[in-house]
């Protein structure tokens, strides 16, 4: 393994000693991502470089090939299945975030932007010049563009809707593991057809290269109506959105879920009144407020004929706002209390799975699995039920010992795993690699999982770039 | 302070970190971030685990991290705000409290 003083003089040798930490604070706080566990010691990288510029990262890139050095990338570090951190000793931390540049062309329908470029930034931008940005992550007060463009999410967006975001990159510049720098796509606002290299890379999860920057199309920002709803059983909102799309209207921007005890604490936050039942929220949009007016009425059709206890829309702007706060700030669930006890999140599954099955896989939520760890949590669910995405968070108070807590975690895990595989589904927001390979792996089977690492290999034959993400290290 | 009064700050300060998601939303809007996370509170949260739960780091440093933060607590606010109130103000208060209290001990006061 290379000297740790020696490669922190030669990164700084190559972007700027500004630009370089050999701390282990700062190197263990970069290795860190938002999954549990925290980033094993003997794995905490022995530098993070954050260059400045495109060719401050092929640098680097081309260093560590060269060295044979592990590249793990990072945009804000705010992943959920462990992708940014280190599987291996002894390698590289290499933020984009200092990728900040902004290059108008909208006379071209699109922006040229650094990976490093923060969504919430991006957002008021676009929004200040009457765009909208199509995608909202939950962590978008601190993660970057080319965070979601790694991973192809649109967050809580409605895929039908809105599209993934690879259908808002024209084109990509990217650094090759052997840092050579490419540029993908096109500065048409029409997509090539065949041969497409921008989907080597978005959605690729930073396996066959370094996402530098994003030609980003802009779409105008569309007027919106608010509708909420509650339920009294959480299957009830499933029924509602399975009846939606049954009848043919025009897909919400957002149809979310949030079950009515998670729902309390992020309600009386805001003060808000005590839920009367699990909230349905829907974003209906259009380019004229009359007909986004008129969609948000048949939602509240749609809602009354499955059930709902109350459902209307909402005008005012503060609780357009609150509403929304209250399901998009997903975290303030866990300011719940269980006695005198806070609660802590231990274990959590992401699945979008089919339309017909959503009420389903509620079911199977809540009682139709045998692990015994989970049983023992409180288990809110949420999610993006106009998506088809559902998440469940196992909660439990802090004071619970930390081997039971890994274990509700493992037994998440492998609920994920079962309900993909039962339901022939997949994740539909953060990503595949990492903890998910054992999943991914039994899903497609092995002859497909070969395939991916035959191109691993012929793009990156010294696996420098996330080694180890696509092996699934330290998840088997 | 003898040592079972440490161990409970420490256990005091982790179990406030166990609840930070580490979702960063902190870090951005913290006046002494100039772009590396130790300047911010999710980086000084952090920090001080590492210290507490494997002994990693150099004290005079993780002093510096934890004591560059101007306590303004804007940070307490937004995660109450936005996430999971793991209340960081009062957790970087406590630890820069451990750090005096661990001084303390070794001079044997």
């Amino acid at each position: 393994m290379i000297d740790e003083n020696r490669l922190v003089a030669d990164l700084a040798a190559l972007v700027g000693k500004e630009n370089v930490s050999g701390s282990i604070f700062e190197r263990m706080s970069y290795g860190q991502d938002a999954a549990q566990p925290d980033v094993d010691p003997e794995k905490i990288p022995l530098a993070v470089a954050k260059p400045v510029t495109t060719e401050g990262v092929s640098r680097v890139v081309r260093y560590a090939n060269e060295h044979k050095i592990p590249v793990y990338i990072h945009g804000a570090g705010t992943a959920f299945k462990g992708s940014p951190k280190p599987k291996r000793p002894g390698s590289i931390l290499l933020s984009t975030q200092g990728l900040t540049t902004i290059e108008p062309h909208e006379e071209d329908m699109y922006y040229e932007l650094g990976a490093g470029v923060n969504q919430y930034d991006l957002e008021k931008m676009l929004l200040s010049r009457g765009y909208m940005l199509p995608l909202t992550i939950g962590s978008k007060f601190s993660s970057t563009i080319g965070g979601a463009v790694a991973i192809n999410t649109i967050g809580h967006m409605v895929d039908i809707c809105i599209g993934k975001v690879i259908d808002y990159v024209m084109g990509l510049e990217v650094v090759l593991p052997n840092g050579e720098i490419i540029e993908t796509g096109t500065r048409s606002i029409r997509r090539p057809a065949g041969i497409d290299y921008t989907r080597f890379f978005a959605g690729m999860e930073g396996v066959f290269g370094v996402i530098t920057k994003i030609r980003f199309r802009v779409i105008p920002n569309p007027k919106k109506a608010y509708v909420v709803g509650f339920f009294p059983e959480l299957t009830d909102i499933a029924h509602a959105f399975q009846r939606y799309y049954r009848e043919k209207l025009p897909p919400p921007l957002y149809g979310e879920l949030l079950d009515k005890v998670a729902a309390e604490a992020p309600f009386a936050l805001r003060g808000l009144p005590r839920p009367k039942g699990h909230m349905g929220l829907v974003i209906n949009i259009s380019y004229t407020q009359t007909e986004a007016d008129r969609q948000a009425e048949e939602t509240v059709r749609v809602f009354k004929a499955e059930g709902a206890i109350e459902a209307f829309v909402v005008k005012s702007e503060n609780e357009q706002r609150d509403y929304w706060d209250a399901r998009d700030n997903i975290l303030n669930i866990l300011q719940a209390r269980e006695g005198e006890d806070r609660l802590v999140m231990a274990g959590a599954v992401e699945s979008a799975v089919p339309l017909s099955h959503v009420d389903d896989v509620i079911e199977y939520l809540q009682t139709g699995h045998d692990y015994p760890a989970l049983k023992k949590a409180r288990l809110f669910i949420y999610g993006h039920v106009g998506t088809c995405d559902l998440h469940g968070m196992w909660v439990t108070p802090v004071s619970m010992a930390l081997e039971e807590r890994a274990q509700i975690s493992r037994e998440a895990v492998m609920l994920e795993g079962d309900i993909n595989y039962k339901w022939g589904c997949a994740s539909g927001e953060i990503g595949q690699t990492a903890s998910r390979m054992p999943f991914f792996k039994k899903r497609y089977g092995m002859a497909a999982h070969g395939m991916l690492m035959n191109v691993k290999r012929a793009i990156d034959p010294n696996n420098i770039l996330n080694p180890g993400n696509l092996e699934g290290e330290g998840y088997e | 302070m003898n040592s079972a009064e440490l161990t409970k700050l420490e256990k005091e300060i982790t179990d406030n970190i166990q609840r930070c998601w580490k979702c960063r939303m902190c870090v951005a809007m913290c006046p002494t971030y100039e772009g590396w996370f130790t300047q911010s509170t999710a980086g000084r949260l952090m920090a001080v685990n590492l210290y507490i739960k494997h002994g990693l780091g150099d004290l005079a440093e993780l002093s510096d991290i934890l004591y560059a933060c101007t306590t303004c607590r804007r940070c307490q606010e937004r995660c109450r705000e936005l996430s999971t109130d793991c209340r960081p103000a009062d957790t970087i208060l406590k630890a820069r409290q451990y750090l005096v209290q661990l001084a303390e001990s070794a001079e044997g006061r």
